[in-house]
């Protein structure tokens, strides 16, 4: 890539090079200038948050997914001989009041939990995005109809509708995942609305209007890339919600049928032995927790990656545009550098932090 | 003279507001001719932005507009959507004033480019029209097109986003550039270059031109003929050097009299005293009748109609008999 042709080589040339870097990044002007993609993988990976989040994705699953492969019981199997026991190195994580392994079902539960989260957000996402845009844009009767529908199931209490309908249709993965969607989506919807309201007034809608550029041209090709920011953050917290909700669901009996599992589910089985195990409500609590502020972080920095302002974290170059500079000046008080090389140390760093 | 590219006649912009409607551009009546560079002058306020967005139906919903736009044989004013949206960009083509809010900051630039290309033609594919935006860019002076065009908007500085705004508008050849203040937003030195440029690009694709600015210097040195409004209405229409020269109308006057002196003969400027109406109750007779230094009594019986004082030079005056003769050059040598 371009950055290893201005890299910096101080340490053999240390009086031209520099001043070279310098010169580029004052025009701001590397040698080949890099995608939208390439910039957001590079401030993406740049975002020390979301790396932890997407790798402690990334575990996880692994875990959920691979874990259950070592172990010898299945997750429906009992053994009424080892009921009720602690973390051992037979049961990982223990075994419950009809003696099925822990490990298995946290990981089957865990699992289970982040498929509902993912497909339930993605759908609430579709739907929100597509109504909350036409609201937005387009206004008048839409705009009534869609603010009106949100608002009329924003105001019905969630778990009592979730209830009807999750123990009607929720047994399934899918039938869960459309339930809380349906409620879900209206999130999404607001969103998306109030961005684009704000920013179909700016003038660069007018003047691809002026450019002779249609409605749906305006509204996929300009507005929606402008919310994806915005749409990345709420997504993520979507997910969270979904499995939080899930859960609570499942723990008040009516999502996941036994003898399947979701992190709810092994949390109310637990519930109560807790006095007795904490252990066995803790654990599938702590992975709740963790699935949720993984995907917090990692949407976090899906945001500043897709946002081509953000200035979040600093590329390669400018890192070591700033390292350049600030040996300059240490050079300078030795009395190694001109003036001019130093001064253009300066201009670069001084370029990147504006900006 | 040839057939004209644009004819407007008896436009009227009315905007329905709660306390009333507010007459934005009354009773406009201008032709453009091809390749011509036409400079619409006044104040803020005084109805040239209303002007060309109508003329390209750009304006907001509670607008009332009537009269009628012959452009090229269409019917702007009654086409439908479809085939305004497909005159728009490619025969007609918009420089907005602030380049700092005019492009989509998620866009690079030269995929802005390629967007408004391919939105009238989609055959060009999109490599094609990438090496054009390239072109386009070099041709507006863009330093380094080739690397600038993957740069964002926010990655160029004021001038250089008011060319590659200008390289925009002209990527499908447009017959008539409507220009809504291209360098108010700019500072001097950068407004005279994003001038030149428009020149250039404007003799090179032989296109007409609608310059709309309230810098009468800027004026002086692009335009053929000139219109001068105020209060929703021209006051003065004419060549360029009947404008500045044989103005026969105290507000252009007035206007060419505020321009600060660069000799610096002129001790102090001399600005028009008042404030523009209020477009909601407009005055009985001539809106300027208050500021003006000449206004009689006559003034305020109608409002003037517009008068021929010479060849193709119309002024809106009642007093245009009466009116000392012009000063003239002293404006001419401002700009």
């Amino acid at each position: 890539m371009a950055d290893t042709d201005i890299r910096p080589n101080s340490d053999s040339e240390p009086t031209s090079t520099p001043h070279k870097v310098a010169v580029a990044d004052a025009e701001g002007l590397s040698e080949r200038p890099k995608t939208f993609g390439q910039l957001a993988r590079e401030r993406f990976f740049g975002h020390k948050l979301a790396l932890i989040g997407g790798i402690g994705l990334l575990l996880l699953v692994v875990l959920f997914l691979v874990g259950p492969l070592f172990s010898e019981w299945e997750f429906d199997q009992r053994n009424v001989r080892d009921r009720k026991q602690g973390p051992s190195a037979e049961h990982w994580f223990g075994t419950d009041e009809i003696g099925r392994d822990l490990f298995v079902r946290t990981a089957r539960g865990g699992w289970y939990s982040m498929q509902i989260g993912v497909i339930a957000a993605f759908v609430a996402t579709t739907v929100g995005t597509v109504l909350g845009a036409l609201a937005g844009y387009f206004g008048k009767l839409w705009d009534i109809v869609v603010t009106n529908l949100v608002n009329l199931i924003l105001t019905v209490p969630a778990i009592i509708v979730l209830s009807v309908f999750a123990n009607k249709y929720g047994a399934g993965k899918w039938g869960l995942a459309l339930v809380l969607a349906g409620l879900l989506w209206t999130r999404i919807a607001r969103v998306v609305r109030g961005v684009i309201l704000s920013i179909k007034e700016q003038e660069y809608i007018m003047a691809a209007k002026a450019a002779g550029a249609s409605h749906s041209r305006i509204l996929f090709r300009h507005l929606l890339p402008n919310v994806m920011g915005a749409i990345a953050v709420e997504i993520t917290l979507l997910v969270g919600s979904v499995i939080v909700l899930e859960s609570t669901l499942s723990f008040l009996g009516l999502g996941v049928k036994p003898p399947n599992a979701s992190l709810g589910t092994l949390v109310r089985d637990a519930k109560g032995d807790i006095d007795s195990d904490p252990l066995r409500v803790l654990t599938p609590g702590i992975f709740i927790v963790l699935i949720v502020l993984c995907v917090n972080f990692l949407g976090d920095g899906l945001r500043d990656a897709l946002d081509p302002r953000a200035t979040g974290a600093d590329s390669k170059e400018t890192q070591q545009a700033k390292k350049a500079a600030k040996k300059a000046r240490k050079q300078m008080g030795k009395g190694d550098m001109t003036v001019g090389q130093l001064q253009d140390a300066n201009l670069s760093q001084n370029e990147r932090s504006e900006s | 003279m040839t057939q004209p590219l644009l004819t407007v006649e008896n436009l009227n912009v009315g905007f329905a507001t709660k306390s009333g409607v507010v007459q934005a551009a009354t009773d406009i009546n201008f032709e453009i001719f091809p390749g011509e560079v036409l400079a619409v002058v006044g104040e803020s306020g005084s109805g040239k932005s209303v002007t060309a967005l109508a003329l390209m139906r750009l304006h907001p919903d509670n607008t009332i507009v009537t009269g009628n736009v012959n452009f090229d044989g269409h019917d702007l004013l009654n086409m439908s959507d479809r085939d305004m949206r497909a005159i728009r960009g490619s025969d007609v083509a918009m420089i907005f004033q602030d380049p700092m809010t005019a492009m989509n900051p998620v866009f690079s630039v030269g995929n802005q480019i390629v967007e408004t290309i391919r939105v009238h033609d989609s055959s060009v594919s999109k490599q094609e029209a990438w090496t054009k935006a390239i072109d386009l860019l070099k041709l507006v002076g863009v330093p380094e097109p080739k690397q600038r065009a993957s740069q964002y908007p926010h990655e160029y500085s004021g001038g250089m986003r008011q060319r590659a705004m200008i390289a925009m508008a002209i990527a499908n050849d447009p017959k008539l550039l409507i220009a809504d203040e291209p360098t108010t937003a700019l500072d001097v030195t950068v407004q005279a270059q994003v001038m030149e440029v428009l020149h250039e690009v404007q003799a090179e694709t032989g296109s007409a031109m609608m310059l709309i600015t309230h810098d009468l210097g800027l004026v002086a040195g692009s335009a053929d003929r000139v219109q001068v409004m105020y209060a929703s209405r021209l006051m003065e229409t004419g060549s360029i050097d009947q404008i500045f020269y044989e103005s026969q109308n105290p507000y252009t006057r007035a206007l060419l009299e505020s321009i600060p002196d660069i000799d610096g003969l002129k001790e102090e400027l001399s600005p028009i005293p008042g404030n523009p109406p209020s477009l909601l109750n407009p005055l009985a007779g001539c809106a300027f009748r208050p500021r003006c230094k000449f206004a009689k009594d006559v003034c305020a019986i109608e409002v003037p109609p517009r008068i021929p004082v010479g060849v193709n030079h119309t002024s809106r005056c009642v007093l245009v008999h009466e009116l000392p003769a012009p000063a003239g050059a002293s404006a001419g040598d401002a700009s």
